[in-house]
């Protein structure tokens, strides 16, 4: 089963939105909804191990850790990520990271 | 060729394989296949609005569907617009900057399909009926089916009638709740409200004149801060009070000016009920208070979205009423500052007392000792105090004298150990940002406070774009 980590991405978060106006208006179940979002697990998993090949590199401070449940959470404060194309700044963010080494993709 | 920015073709890809693989199961539940392209039409929308990726669909280029028509008259209103235009239609995606239509010095010529159109900010539309308007907000344009468009009043705010006098000076449109479909939460509140369509007048210019654009309006629900929630918002508070929109909108009115006026005037005799009471010294001060700061707030709403001609006047209310009520304080005030000078130089400060740090306050509820108890020794004042202490100690309202006084005990008090406090605020607010990447990891090491992450198939979100990566290593020090 492939992780439901990328859920809250943006395109996960508009897909679920969609599928919630569907619900409301009554035109899919909630259980087709679930279904449509296992599908998007997969798709979403397969795409970024398969079509994606660029690499990142990043430096910061790190502000806070947090593991549990198999699930690494940082914080990190003015972070730099370094592409070859592009180098971004940001003052703030957020690491949510699964265990890559246990996925049945 | 998308080499310096896969997202877009990432996503689409996505979502292709998404809908193909529900499509068998859409079957089996017995739905439509218009559901499924409801469906992937609402999710492009969403990712399209959401400016994650900007040139999401500027891959794809055919034919223009649309007559939409941009006259060159308003060739400087593109050139300053910074978002570009994108317009989907089915499939086929054409987008066009606001450069480029800028230095064509062209209006770009759409019909309308049965496709949403994400319009931003900046740019004017014309429709087939020669009406223009300019977009202040980015909104999103659909058709609907079976009934006739009607502008929504809050187009006021979103759209400038230009370019036709006549248009322009008419009042705003009639209220059609149904034609306005709005995503964000805010809309869903006042659609409620404006299902009371007889609040404002309209005239029968607009009426003609908008059923011939056979398009609704929908807010786009990218917006924060746009003066659109806040125009509605003058419509959420008018529920309660039938009047007042009359007052905040822009009375740009010639054709119905009866209209307007029977509703100014009934708000202007509630302003003039604000004039009227006193509300310090009448006895229904405290209620008519009450109302008027209800009504003062509202009108202060309506005030802030909204540009009206009878703002000065709003704005002169506020600042009547709270003057009066000073003027009473400060009689009290006067009168009170002189018996504590008197006993200040005998005050003592104690170690424990309580948290008041008004000296207002406490010569308040002096003075209302003074006139119940009459001639009373100073003495036996502080005694009574100190006993009237102890039952409300903690009620800082109505807190003892200031012979008492721990004004300065409480000064102290407050940073006592205060330093020893850790901040709240940390925990809720740290994890919350809107950078955030969500991925898997390889490897956490840590040395000592040195962290290294190898970290693979993430998605990165920084301010609203996205960004993927295959691989990501990053150092750390904690």
């Amino acid at each position: 089963m492939a992780y439901q980590l990328y859920r809250n991405t943006t395109l996960g978060n508009s897909l679920q939105e969609s599928l919630d106006e569907l619900i409301q208006s009554q035109q899919i179940t909630p259980q087709l909804a679930l279904q449509v979002l296992l599908q998007f697990d997969k798709a979403i998993n397969c795409a970024l191990a398969q079509r994606v090949r660029n690499r990142v590199n990043f430096r910061g401070s790190l502000n806070t850790y947090r593991f549990c449940d198999n699930v690494w959470t940082f914080v990190l404060n003015d972070v730099e990520f370094r592409e070859v194309t592009e180098l971004t700044k940001v003052d703030k963010v957020k690491i949510v990271a699964c265990d890559g080494k246990n996925t049945t993709e | 060729m998308a080499c310096f920015n896969p997202v877009p073709k990432l996503y689409r890809s996505v979502i292709e394989d998404v809908i193909e693989g529900v499509r068998n199961l859409f079957a089996e539940e017995g739905i439509e296949e218009q559901v499924l392209k409801d469906l992937k039409q609402l999710w492009e929308t969403k990712v399209l609005q959401s400016k994650a990726t900007e040139d999401f669909f500027r891959n794809s280029i055919q034919s223009p569907l649309f007559t939409l028509q941009l006259p060159h008259s308003l060739h400087q209103t593109l050139q300053s617009a910074t978002a570009s235009l994108v317009i989907p239609a089915g499939r086929t995606l054409p987008s066009f900057t606001t450069a480029e239509l800028g230095t064509s010095n062209s209006s770009a010529n759409f019909t309308f399909p049965g496709y949403p159109i994400h319009v931003p900010a900046g740019v004017t539309l014309q429709t087939v009926s020669g009406h223009l308007y300019k977009v202040n907000v980015p909104i999103m344009v659909t058709q609907t089916s079976g009934r006739a468009g009607i502008l929504q009043h809050p187009i006021q705010q979103v759209f400038q009638q230009l370019g036709q006098p006549s248009v322009v000076q008419t009042s705003v449109p009639q209220l059609n709740p149904c034609c306005l479909q709005a995503t964000t939460e805010k809309s869903q509140r006042i659609e409620t409200v404006l299902q009371q369509p007889t609040v404002l007048p309209s005239g029968p210019v607009d009426r003609k004149h908008l059923e011939n654009a056979t398009s609704d309006i929908l807010v786009s629900p990218g917006n924060e801060h746009k003066i659109v929630p806040e125009a509605l918002l003058c419509h959420q508070e008018s529920s309660q009070y039938v009047s007042l929109p009359g007052v905040v909108f822009s009375p740009q009115v010639s054709q119905t000016n009866s209209n307007v006026e029977s509703v100014l005037s009934g708000s202007a005799s509630m302003t003039q009920n604000l004039h009227d009471e006193s509300l310090s010294t009448s006895p229904h001060g405290a209620l008519h208070q009450h109302v008027t700061d209800t009504q003062l707030h509202i009108l202060k709403n309506g005030m802030y979205g909204c540009e009206s001609v009878k703002q000065p006047r709003n704005i002169e209310e506020p600042s009547n009423i709270p003057v009066s009520e000073k003027d009473s304080n400060s009689q009290v005030d006067l009168s009170i500052r002189v018996t504590d000078d008197d006993t200040g130089e005998i005050i003592q400060v104690d170690g424990t007392g309580d948290t008041s740090s008004n000296e207002e306050i406490g010569s308040a509820r002096d003075v209302d000792e003074n006139e119940f108890l009459g001639v009373i020794d100073a003495g036996d004042l502080k005694v009574l105090e100190e006993e009237a202490d102890s039952i409300s100690n903690e009620d800082s309202a109505t807190n003892s004298s200031d012979k008492e006084d721990p004004q300065v005990d409480i000064v102290e008090e407050d940073p006592l150990n205060s330093g020893d406090d850790v901040s709240e605020q940390d925990v809720p607010d740290l994890f919350d940002t809107d950078n955030v990447i969500v991925c898997q990891y390889d490897k956490i090491h840590r040395s000592k406070n040195k962290w290294k992450f190898y970290l693979k198939d993430g998605v990165m979100c920084f301010g609203g774009r996205d960004y993927v990566f295959a691989k990501a290593i990053g150092d750390a020090e904690w």
